[in-house]
């Protein structure tokens, strides 16, 4: 009996593994090429990351749409920030890929890679070629989507960098003058100010410094790299090598362990960016102009004022970071969808003004407002976001990797050791050692 | 101290320790249901609350209205609710046919279901989706609910109290003239009831909080249920600790309920396990 | 008479027929094909759900696969990769330091709060009912909830064990103390559903053993060590089998309250394999984790029924 079980288990195993093989790989299945007939019916399925003001402006754009096409259908979709851009890479593979959506311009490696998006088509914009599509934006804002000659999204949703936003009231309390507006602070004073700033009651600390963003590791490279930057640094080279062990790093690191043990920041007590903030939680942020709104909103009796991204003393280039959430439009759909996909891209990247007001998001596709120029328009809102604005042309984007999540997460990991006290030489030798191994697969 | 005394100072303190251990395991419930009613003040406080100062209703009101959580409630306990009928339907009948018959392929049947429970969920996902793909099943009810239809614990549970029938009542119905069939559901399965409604209880209480599969399967909040509802509520920008446990206490209040309707049942059909392996 | 009827018999048995029994009308043959019948549901679902994408997973762990490109063969590259991998190693090092950190204070708790509830006493079934509940609710909220009572400022934990002096905790936070703060909050969930089977096994005990125990003057506690735990034995294996492999599965209160953090040191290996294949989609690479994963569970299977047999038989 016992031969008979193991016979037949073998069996089994074998014709499994023979199964398997011919099933896989899961090919998903592409739209076939049907004959373009217009006013055909189509859905479309249009994902984004759910930031909550930007959801009601989402949702009145594509019943604007839906309006002037009856005969399309979207389903609107949004998912958390965590693990965004894998529900998406997650849907292609079932076959449920979303035909229009948001994603960051990291992510733009890992979908050429996989064939995922498709170049623009610049007659749903109204003009007749990429070129006059690209100079329907800012200069340079689509250089981040840009390959092999084509342009692969249909236009920036935000557009952000990083600087400094704090609690005046705090500050006086502490004795400290405002910041200056036109010149960045160094780091090293960052630190110090920083550390002045931190209240504690007993052992709990009521309010800290400087609110590290711990949480996701997009965060971790959005500041972290700058810093990397002014100290000369890349994290990853033209060939795409990671080097976790360059000088620039073993600066970056020690500083942030010297901040750590001064007590200007505080991993422990990050509940939430805003919401901490708003309520004197933390006396300073990382912010971009789509802070203003929500800061606002939480706490209309908030003194904030902006300052410059710090700069280290010894930087050899000012440098801030620039990030961009960019529309893609899905090269899986069948071509009605993409065409139709691309005509909503085309009303979404026309609403400067909603986007702005409703939501905080810098566009880069040009316009007239109200008889201003977009940065006109954006400056008189709060004069404040003025500051902000002034740090966008030292931006440089991210580094780009198709191995952008696990590379990300190393860091990420990195900077808690160093932050709970270990030694910045071995945790950097660690994390080379994984980012060797990460490259190789 | 006469013996009385004793025994009854034993019995006091006794019922005092047990009461301490009650509040202090209840602890962290009670404290979901009366941060829920906070304000978020009153939770970043430093000086620590219990009680809310008065019971700030519009938490929940909040969860329903912004996070369309009425939606996710419903989309719960529809797929819930199948897993649990169809594991009442075949975990019986599956455990039935292990514990008092023989035939060939029975050890496969084993072997196959005790692989199951040792491999963790993350290590069979992907495939999972894969095969849902391909039956066409993404993003639709049954999707959510056929992974589940039977679960190993809910056999080898089965089986447990299936062995516990006496045969003699089996082998009586069988000289009676009776088929298999009207044995197994006129006898059989109501001699194990008390472990029908164990087995309901700990489907359920399985399947209400599944997250990861939920989460992968679908597309649209159309068919999300709770526990990704509450993920939700880790945006990017906001932790609302008042929402979150509103939220959590929406998600955790049917399933105590039902427990507690059916708890004296349960416990007899949990407690009346013998002889286990 | 009988014994010449006897050996008549014997010599005059037909030769067994060479099926498998299934086909007939005996008695024998019909209860084999309503067990089959009744066991079929069973192999479809669990090959198809279980088995079969269990294969697949084994199969895919020779390939390197990026989920929506061609899979391309690696041989046993991946396992070799795994073994150098500093991070892999963490995992199943924290995988086992969380399981047994919270396993074996299960054992105890449960059992001793299993020995209380086996007596009769005043208000049982109600405090047998509220010892339940952390067990009820659903493993998402529970972690929630503790995350907020893990708060180094306000949480109620950090609050209540600074009344006893400890101060400057940040459980979550600190790589030395997270795993701590994940093995506190799951040995509080998990209690109740042992304690229940060990009081299931305990009833199981025929009382006329304590009786005749009692006649013979032994103690309570004799009684307990010599006939109580002995009898437990295989409820005991049952729980430690079962305990544990529960415990090296665990995956949502990582996910929700630390992400595998601070650092890597509550990164579990089913974290590990969740991050390898769902976030930096290396499907080949998590594959292989995932075998090292089952045979790690089926070793301590096998060495826990090993262990517990040869007791057994003292």
């Amino acid at each position: 009996m016992k031969t008979r079980v193991y016979t037949l288990f073998a069996l089994m195993i074998i014709s499994a593994m023979l199964l398997s093989a011919c099933t896989m790989p899961a090919a998903a299945p592409t739209g076939g090429a049907a004959a373009l007939v217009a006013d055909q019916p189509i859905e479309l399925l249009y994902m984004t990351h759910n930031h909550a003001q930007s959801i009601p402006v989402n949702e009145a754009i594509v019943a604007e749409f839906q309006a002037s096409h009856p005969n399309v259908k979207i389903t609107f979709d949004n998912a958390p920030h965590s693990n965004y851009e894998q529900k998406v890479l997650t849907a292609f593979a079932g076959g449920q890929g979303p035909d229009v959506f948001w994603a960051g311009d990291w992510m733009v490696p890992q979908f050429l890679d996989a064939g995922i998006v498709a170049p623009v088509d610049p007659a749903a914009f109204g003009v007749a070629s990429q070129d006059e599509f690209e100079a329907l934006f800012d200069a340079g804002a689509l250089d981040a989507f840009k390959a092999d000659g084509n342009i692969y999204t249909g236009g920036v949703s935000e557009y952000n960098t990083f600087s400094l936003i704090y609690n005046v009231d705090a500050f006086a309390e502490a004795g400290i003058d405002p910041l200056p507006k036109d010149q960045p602070i160094t780091w090293e004073e960052l630190a110090d100010i920083a550390a002045k700033l931190t209240v504690k009651d007993g052992d709990a600390v009521t309010r800290v410094g400087l609110a590290w963003p711990f949480t996701t590791p997009i965060w971790t490279v959005l500041i972290q790299e700058p810093m990397l930057r002014q100290k000369g640094g890349e994290l990853v080279n033209a060939e795409g090598k990671a080097d976790f062990t360059q000088e620039p790093m073993v600066a970056v690191m020690t500083y942030l362990q010297n901040l750590r043990n001064a007590g200007g920041i505080d991993p422990a007590t990050y509940t939430d960016l805003l919401q901490d903030f708003a309520s004197g939680r933390s006396a300073m942020i990382f912010g971009g102009p789509w802070a203003a709104k929500p800061l606002s909103e939480i706490n209309p009796d908030l003194n904030w004022e902006t300052a410059p991204l710090p700069q280290f003393a010894d930087a050899v280039d000012r440098v801030t970071t620039l990030y961009a959430w960019a529309w893609f439009v899905s090269a899986k759909s069948s071509p009605e969808k993409q065409k139709a996909a691309w005509e909503f891209v085309n009303l979404l990247t026309s609403k400067q003004q909603e986007w702005w007001d409703k939501v905080g998001y810098v566009q880069a596709r040009q316009a007239e407002v109200d008889g201003m120029s977009l940065p006109e328009y954006y400056a008189q809102s709060d004069e404040r976001l003025a500051t902000i604005f002034a740090d966008y042309p030292y931006g440089k984007a991210e580094f780009r990797s198709t191995k952008y999540f696990e590379l990300s997460d190393i860091w990420t990991r990195a900077q808690d050791r160093v932050l709970s006290g270990e030694d910045v030489m071995t945790v950097l030798q660690d994390a080379q050692a994984q980012a060797d191994a990460a490259m190789t697969e | 101290m006469s013996r009385r005394t004793l025994r009854l100072v034993g019995t006091i303190s006794g019922q005092l320790g047990l009461l301490a251990g009650a509040i202090f395991i209840m602890a962290p419930a009670l404290y979901m249901l009366s941060a829920s009613f906070m304000t978020s003040s009153e939770i970043f406080s430093t000086q620590v609350k219990f009680l809310p100062a008065s019971l700030n209703w519009e938490n929940y009101v909040e969860v329903f209205a912004r996070f369309n959580f009425l939606r996710y409630l419903s989309n719960s306990v529809l797929v819930t609710g199948a897993v649990v009928i169809l594991n009442l339907v075949f975990s019986p009948m599956v455990g039935y046919s292990l514990a008092k018959f023989n035939y060939p392929g029975k050890n496969v049947l084993l072997l196959f279901i005790l692989a199951t429970v040792m491999v963790p969920f993350t290590a069979i996902l992907i495939p999972l989706f894969l095969i849902i793909r391909n039956f066409g099943w993404v993003n639709t009810y049954q999707g959510l609910i056929m992974p589940f239809a039977m679960s190993a614990f809910g056999v080898f549970l089965m089986r447990q109290f299936m062995l516990g029938v006496p045969d003699d009542y089996i082998d009586a119905g069988r000289i009676d003239g009776a088929s298999e069939g009207r044995i197994y559901f006129q006898i059989v399965l109501p001699l194990i009831q008390p472990a029908l409604i164990t087995l309901a209880i700990v489907v359920f209480v399985a399947n209400w909080d599944e997250f990861l599969w939920m989460l992968v399967v679908t597309t649209g909040d159309a068919l999300r249920t709770l526990p990704v509802g509450l993920a939700k509520f880790r945006e990017q920008y906001t932790t609302r600790y008042e929402l979150m446990m509103a939220g959590s206490v929406i998600a955790a209040a049917p399933v105590v309920l039902l427990f507690l309707a059916v708890q004296r049942r349960f416990l007899q059909g949990m407690a009346g396990l013998s002889g286990l392996k | 008479m009988t014994a010449n009827f006897a050996s008549r018999q014997a010599t005059n048995q037909p030769k067994q027929p060479r099926n498998n029994g299934l086909f007939g009308n005996t008695l024998e043959a019909r209860k084999k094909r309503f067990g089959l019948l009744f066991a079929v549901p069973a192999f479809l679902f669990f090959g198809a759900f279980y088995v079969y994408p269990l294969f697949q997973t084994f199969y895919v762990s020779f390939f390197s696969w990026g989920l929506l490109d061609e899979p391309s063969f690696l041989g046993i590259t991946n396992y070799t990769r795994l073994f150098a991998d500093k991070e892999f190693l963490n995992a199943i090092w924290v995988s086992f330091f969380y399981a047994f950190g919270v396993v074996i204070p299960i054992w105890g708790v449960a059992l001793g709060l299993a020995l209380i509830f086996n007596q009769a006493f005043a208000g049982r079934q109600a405090y047998l009912t509220t010892y339940y509940i952390p067990a009820v609710i659903s493993l998402t909220v529970w972690s929630l909830i503790w995350l907020l009572m893990y708060n180094p400022t306000f949480g109620l934990f950090t609050v209540v064990i600074r009344w006893f002096g400890i101060t400057g905790v940040r459980i979550l936070d600190d790589p030395a103390t997270a795993m701590l703060g994940m093995i506190i909050l799951s040995i509080w969930k998990g209690t109740p559903v042992y304690m229940l089977i060990f009081i299931a096994g305990l009833r199981a005990i025929p009382g006329d053993y304590y009786e005749a125990a009692q006649i013979d003057g032994a103690r309570a506690w004799q009684r307990l060590l010599f006939i109580t735990l002995p009898l437990l034995r295989p409820v005991f294996l049952y729980v430690m089998v079962i305990s544990i492999i529960e415990a090296f599965k665990v995956f949502t209160p990582m996910y929700l309250l630390t992400n595998g953090g601070p650092g890597s040191a509550t990164r579990v290996l089913s974290m590990f394999i969740f991050q390898n294949g769902f976030q930096y989609l290396k499907m080949g690479y998590a594959s292989a984790a995932s075998v090292i994963f089952l045979l790690i569970l089926l070793l301590l299977a096998v060495f826990q029924f090993r262990l517990l047999r040869f007791q057994q038989s003292d």
